[in-house]
């Protein structure tokens, strides 16, 4: 098994993440394709880690770092589009045009 | 016939794969949110299982734990919270299946043509938990205390954010 399945199954996702940052406006949506990227970039790791320098646990420490930080990041997204939909009772990112200059 | 040699590992790597990409579609494009958000914990648990293959466990157990388990909560809930009827606008949507298509054409492309100098390891090896353990607290032990802050950062942040002023 080459490595370059791995890296081309982590592209695939990051090409799907890219795809429902761009056409989404829910920003539900936009939060689920921001995790799909995170889960493409942590993929990228673990399988890199594991081919290239397999007695070095760096890489792995490093996707634990990530996944914490994946969880504060999916935490206060979902605040905000909580406060969006408080605030403007939508969560369509089209529709927030408050600070438009 | 090349299908009777086939590795297990290779087959599961297949089938995982699949799984991903195939729910990751459903998470996006999915009418209804509560699919979307199942369909996403599916990603997660097969991505899971994926790091499982390559070897890492506890990086495989923390994405079900963590991923799987308390961020899939989190926004199950605010499916929740937030009535439907979102309509999404499709004006842009031609060109963007376009842009991410062409984009992974061409990593897809790079990656075959430098992937050709990586070859499959020897082995693949597992690290026991007092071995990450050891390595997280003792190289990366300063990391490990920025990360807590950042993490009480954010949790303050979230309460900070959603709390109902009283006027």
């Amino acid at each position: 098994m080459p490595l370059a399945y791995y890296l081309i199954l982590s592209s695939a996702l990051l090409g799907l993440g890219f795809y429902g940052l761009i056409a989404k406006t829910s920003a539900v949506r936009m939060l689920f394709a921001i995790e799909i990227l995170t889960i493409a970039a942590n993929l990228n790791l673990v399988a890199f880690s594991a081919y290239m320098s397999p007695s070095n646990v760096s890489g792995q420490v490093l996707v634990l770092f990530s996944i914490a930080l994946g969880a504060a990041e999916a935490a206060v997204g979902l605040a905000i589009i909580i406060l969006m939909y408080r605030l403007n009772k939508t969560v369509d990112v089209s529709q927030l045009r408050r600070l438009k200059g | 016939m090349v299908f009777f040699m086939v590795d297990p590992a290779d087959l599961s790597f297949l089938l995982l794969a699949s799984v991903t990409i195939l729910s990751a579609l459903v998470a996006l494009e999915a009418k209804e949110l509560v699919y979307a958000a199942m369909a996403l914990a599916v990603t997660f648990a097969a991505t899971a299982g994926l790091f499982m293959l390559l070897g890492a466990f506890y990086v495989a157990f923390f994405q079900l734990a963590i991923r799987t388990g308390a961020v899939m909560v989190l926004i199950l809930f605010v499916v929740m919270l937030i009535r439907r009827g979102a309509r999404e606008a499709v004006g842009t949507r031609v060109w963007a299946i376009i842009a991410s298509i062409a984009f992974f054409v061409v990593t897809a492309w790079i990656i075959m043509i430098v992937g050709s100098l990586w070859f499959s390891p020897q082995s693949l090896s597992t690290f026991s938990v007092t071995e990450l353990g050891t390595s997280l607290l003792v190289s990366y032990g300063v990391a490990l205390v920025i990360l807590a802050i950042i993490l009480i950062m954010a949790a303050t942040g979230t309460l900070t954010l959603i709390k109902e002023e009283k006027e």
